[in-house]
This record gives C-alpha cells, sequence and structure tokens, in this order.
C-alpha cells in the first residue's frame, strides 16, 4: 500500500494539512488519516482495530481505577481485568487468522478416521492485525505491571493502536516511546521532512529495485523445488536472504521515514544483522521489536511463573540442580520460538522454523562454556579479521537454511531440499542461460547486484554512526545528488508493471 | 540473613552462570547485555529459589539487574 501513486497523494496531502492546521489538533487529523488509510484497504477493517483497542482502553482504565481507589483485593481484580481483555484481544486474532488452520488439521483427523470433514470459515483478516493486537498487549501488560500511565482519552489511545505508517509490518513500538512524540504539538521542520523523505526514498529503492526484482527468481526457485536443486537451493537462500532484508528493512524505512515526516520518532526495527556472528545476536538484530516483544511479554512470564517455577523443583528433585537449572531456560525458549513461529503464519512450515531456531538457540547456549574455553585458548582469534568473517558466514547460512521452511512453505519440501543440497550438488549446473531462464535478465541481474553492493556499502558507513548525518555534513551538491539520484533509480530502475506486485510486501501476510 | 551473606549468595550463582566475568566491577551487566536474556531468566529463577522470593517479569530491569549490588538490593527489598 505504501508503493502506491494513491498513497504518495495521500502522503502529501495529509503533510500539508498536518502543518497548516492548528496544532492542538494536529493528532485527530492523524487519526482520521490512520482510518481513511485502514477503510481504503476494507471498509470493514476499522471495526475490527475498535474493538480490540476498545477492550484494551477499558481493561487499563479499570486496572488503574482499582489501583488508585483500593477496591477490594487489588492485586486478583488487576489479574482478571487483565486476562479478560487479553481473552478478547488474543480470541480475535486466534479467531480470523487461525480458525482456518485449526479446521484443516481437525479435518486430517477425521479424514484419517473416516469421519467426514468440517467446512472452512470465511473471515476476513485485517490488515496488520497480528502487529496492532501486540501493540495492544504490550500496553496492556505494561498497565498492569505499573510500567506506564493508562490513557484516559479513547481516541488518543486509538491514535496509538492504529498509527498508520505502522499498521502493515510495524514495527511493534511501545506506548511509552511512542505516545508524547503521538499526540505533542508539531512545528514544521524542512529538516525532519527532508530526512523522513530520503529515508522513504531508500525504503522505496530497496522494495522496489532489489527486492521485487530479486523476487521473480526466488518464485522461479521455489515453485520448482524438483528441477531446482543442489546448488539452485544454495542460490535460492542466497536470493531469499536478499529478498526479505530488501523487503522488510525497506518497509521499515519507509515507515519510520513517513513518521519522521509526521515528527513521530519510531525506534530502528533492526541493526545490520547480516553482520551478526551468532543466532542470539542474529535476534537481537533483525525485527528487533518483535524480539524485544516476544521476551518482555513472553519469555519472562514464561521463564517466571509459577508452573515452571514447580516444573524446576520436580527436576531438581528428581534430576538435580544444574538439570533444574536449564529446565526453566528449554522451556520458556521452546514456548517464545513457538509462538513467534505461529505468529508468523498460520502453517506448520512457521512452527517449524519457530521451532528451528529455538533448538538452535540451545544448542549454542549448551555449547557456551566449550566457546568461552577454546577463546581462552586462542584468544586472538575474537580479532582475527577472517575469524570474523567465518563467523558472519556461518550465522547466515544457518538463518538463511531455516528461511528454507518459508522459501518452500512446506516442512517436507524444505527438508527434502536441504538434503538435495548436500547431495545433489553435482548433478546440477549454474550456467548463464539457467540463470537467465529463472526470470531475470542480464541487465536485471547487473541492478541486484549494484543495488546489494549500495546497500552493503550503506550498512559498513553506517556501522560508525548515522549514514544521514554523515551525508548531511558534505556540501550541499553531494547531498542534492544522493537525493535526486535516489530519486530517479527508484524511478528507472523499479520493478514495476507485469508480474510485479510493488504493494505487496513479506511481512504483510504475518 | 545479612546483606553481605545475600550478595555472596547472589555472586556464587552469578560465578555458576558465566565464571568469566568480573562481577564486582561490572555495573551495566543488563544494559550492555554482559548477561543475555537466557542468563536473566536463569538468574530470576535461582534467586527466586535461594531467598525464596518471586520475581516476576516486571522486575527484570536494567535498575534492578545491572550490578551484583542492585541485584542485592532487590532481594533485600523483598525480604523487607
Amino acid at each position: 500500500m505504501f508503493v502506491s501513486y494513491q498513497f504518495i497523494i495521500f502522503l502529501i496531502i495529509l503533510l500539508i494539512l498536518y502543518y497548516t492546521i492548528p496544532k492542538k489538533v494536529q493528532w485527530i487529523l492523524l487519526l482520521a488519516a490512520n482510518f481513511i488509510f485502514y477503510a481504503y484497504a476494507d471498509i470493514r477493517y476499522p471495526v475490527f482495530i475498535i474493538v480490540t483497542a476498545a477492550a484494551i482502553y477499558f481493561a487499563a482504565v479499570t486496572m488503574e481505577y482499582c489501583v488508585n481507589k483500593k477496591i477490594g483485593n487489588v492485586k486478583k481484580r488487576k489479574k482478571i481485568i487483565m486476562l479478560t481483555a487479553l481473552f478478547i484481544v488474543l480470541g480475535i486474532l486466534v479467531c480470523v487468522k487461525y480458525t482456518n488452520f485449526i479446521i484443516r488439521n481437525f479435518n486430517f483427523l477425521l479424514n484419517e478416521t473416516g469421519h467426514g470433514k468440517i467446512s472452512f470459515v470465511n473471515f476476513i483478516i485485517p490488515l496488520g492485525i497480528s502487529f496492532y493486537t501486540f501493540q495492544g498487549i504490550s500496553y496492556l501488560l505494561d498497565v498492569y505491571w505499573g510500567k506506564c500511565k493508562a490513557q484516559r482519552n479513547f481516541f488518543k489511545f486509538l491514535l496509538f493502536i492504529s498509527f498508520f505508517p505502522q499498521l502493515i509490518q510495524g514495527p511493534i513500538s511501545r506506548y511509552n516511546d511512542i505516545s508524547k512524540s503521538l499526540y505533542e504539538k508539531h512545528v514544521f521542520n524542512i529538516r525532519q521532512i527532508s530526512y523522513g523523505v530520503e529515508r522513504i526514498l531508500w525504503g522505496y529503492f530497496k522494495k522496489v529495485v532489489i527486492a521485487d526484482r530479486i523476487g521473480t527468481a526466488v518464485v522461479a526457485l521455489s515453485e520448482s523445488p524438483d528441477y531446482y536443486t543442489g546448488v539452485y537451493v544454495m542460490l535460492g537462500m542466497v536470493f531469499y536472504a536478499i529478498q526479505l532484508y530488501a523487503d522488510f528493512t525497506g518497509g521499515i524505512d519507509i515507515t519510520i521515514g513517513i513518521a519522521q515526516t509526521l515528527g513521530v520518532h519510531l525506534k530502528e526495527n533492526f541493526i545490520r544483522p547480516y553482520f551478526s556472528k551468532n543466532t542470539a545476536e542474529y535476534w537481537r538484530r533483525w525485527h528487533i521489536s518483535m524480539g524485544t516483544w516476544f521476551r518482555d511479554y513472553v519469555f519472562y512470564p514464561c521463564g517466571t511463573s509459577r508452573a515452571v517455577r514447580k516444573i524446576k523443583s520436580f527436576f531438581k528433585k528428581r534430576f538435580g540442580a544444574n538439570a533444574a537449572r536449564r529446565v526453566t531456560v528449554y522451556i520458556a525458549t521452546i514456548t517464545v520460538w513457538l509462538a513467534t513461529g505461529i505468529w508468523h503464519g498460520a502453517e506448520w512450515h512457521f512452527v517449524a522454523w519457530g521451532l528451528g531456531n529455538g533448538i538452535i538457540l540451545l544448542i549454542s547456549e549448551e555449547c557456551a562454556p566449550l566457546y568461552r574455553k577454546f577463546h581462552k585458548r586462542f584468544p586472538k582469534l575474537a580479532g582475527n579479521a577472517l575469524y570474523n568473517v567465518f563467523q558472519i558466514l556461518r550465522t547466515c547460512f544457518l538463518m538463511s537454511c531455516l528461511r528454507l521452511f518459508d522459501t518452500y512453505g512446506s516442512v517436507r519440501v524444505a527438508i527434502k531440499q536441504f538434503i538435495h543440497m548436500f547431495t545433489q550438488f553435482g548433478s546440477s549446473t549454474l550456467s548463464g542461460k539457467e540463470l537467465i531462464e529463472l526470470g531475470l535478465s542480464f541487465g536485471d541481474y547487473i541492478v541486484i547486484l549494484s543495488g546489494v553492493i549500495i546497500m552493503l556499502a550503506v550498512s559498513i558507513l553506517g556501522r560508525t554512526g548515522s549514514v544521514r548525518e554523515k551525508i548531511s555534513k558534505k556540501p550541499y551538491i553531494i547531498r542534492y545528488l544522493v537525493f535526486v539520484g535516489l530519486f530517479f533509480m527508484v524511478l528507472l530502475f523499479g520493478a514495476y508493471g507485469q508480474g510485479y506486485d510493488v504493494s505487496q510486501f513479506i511481512y504483510n501476510q504475518f | 540473613m545479612e546483606r553481605t551473606e545475600i550478595r555472596e549468595s547472589i555472586l556464587d550463582i552469578l560465578q555458576d552462570i558465566n565464571e568469566d566475568v568480573d562481577y564486582e566491577s561490572e555495573n551495566k551487566l543488563m544494559a550492555d547485555e554482559v548477561l543475555d536474556s537466557f542468563d536473566l531468566i536463569t538468574l530470576a529463577s535461582e534467586i527466586g529459589e535461594e531467598f525464596d522470593m518471586e520475581i516476576s517479569p516486571q522486575d527484570i530491569v536494567k535498575e534492578n539487574f545491572n550490578s551484583v549490588d542492585s541485584i542485592t538490593d532487590m532481594v533485600m527489598k523483598s525480604k523487607n
């Protein structure tokens, strides 16, 4: 939706109005813009978001009222109110997103036992429901835990839940992080607007020049797994890693850029994830808002829960203190990664992907003492550039292997292709002719390669501070050239037309 | 239990989690990710068991987990 002429016109009109109307009503205009944007996608969508927002709003206000007035057993009351709201909003999410997944699996069991089947239900899945529901839950739990104050104005809370730039693919913002900049008065600031527009252009560049173009080859490779084996599986892994990175970080760049033009500061969602030296580090740098959400609202609550404490004490009696200590981490990790997998989509391959991540992280955790001993034995290795490159490539390879589940959309095919990558390596050759058969021309490959080099250069530059700040210190002519150059690259080298769907982001589906 | 005793027990737990950290001088255990989320959840669970106290998710914040002393303060506070 961000990559269309209609959206650009919508944003320009919004910005003109935003900076000309009285400042005290700017947030009201923003709220109206959210609903125009959302209703434009589907007139029924706003109903869902209003119901979710209302459930959370009333729960938060009531919890705070109970605390202030010290009504009855405050702790117990708060818990009941919080759980009721949680049940409503998660219930809506599960109903619209997972009902057919449950029916499909139920039908599979019925079919096995020869008992007919249940019909699928035609629910509409509101755009960004996973994102706004999670954002709402973070607020609900923060109020429950006393980390933030309840917002008394329902419409202001609705603005927080429905802020349109982040509706499509996040980031999942925390109330304390963005509420102030959402509600405060904003004066027209040309520097802020130009920073925002440049960030949007950078996002468009990644999305339409790189991600959408290379996506054609990813589709070709994933649609014919029997034909594209061996080296092509590896090629698909590399292509998909580029596509996913360009698509998702590009989308987030657009989101952050739009918010910046409106004076709203959103947190960064990626910190050069492909430079991570291990999987734990990768997950601290990729989709940060999702990772920290699951850490704060699933991992910690699960690990400190009464049920896990009971299981731990059972293990301690049976297997000793060492095993018991691991139990907490194991249960919390597997729970959080199963939840992360299922959050990405109602498919078994997402569950397998989540579980795979959890298992790799647990293996890494078990091996941590060994690594420490190894590095004590070879202290110079940590600063060795070649060893660092090896660690980075190893992490990229591991993450790409797990993404095979997503690429092929099937657990069985992904595992088969993973095996084929090693066993059928010799039977497939990588020639210029076959590369062209993937649906990309020689020119496309040049554009992609150039785009990847630019992305890599920007990432490397970003290691020593904000690239945007660095550009702003350059002479006017260079800044102007970067701006115009980016604009024309998007215009001239963007993948438009038949066979491309610029309006869709990979993370829309989650 | 005296403060020094509690502090010693916490140091023992921390040493078991990662013996390579100088906990006496480190005062950004959580902020600088010296302790990652696995370490923190293990630490919270062990402290809860050792001192028979309930550590909730909202307690796992930098103010409580950045140093041995801040962890000791948190335990002392729950004891009082």
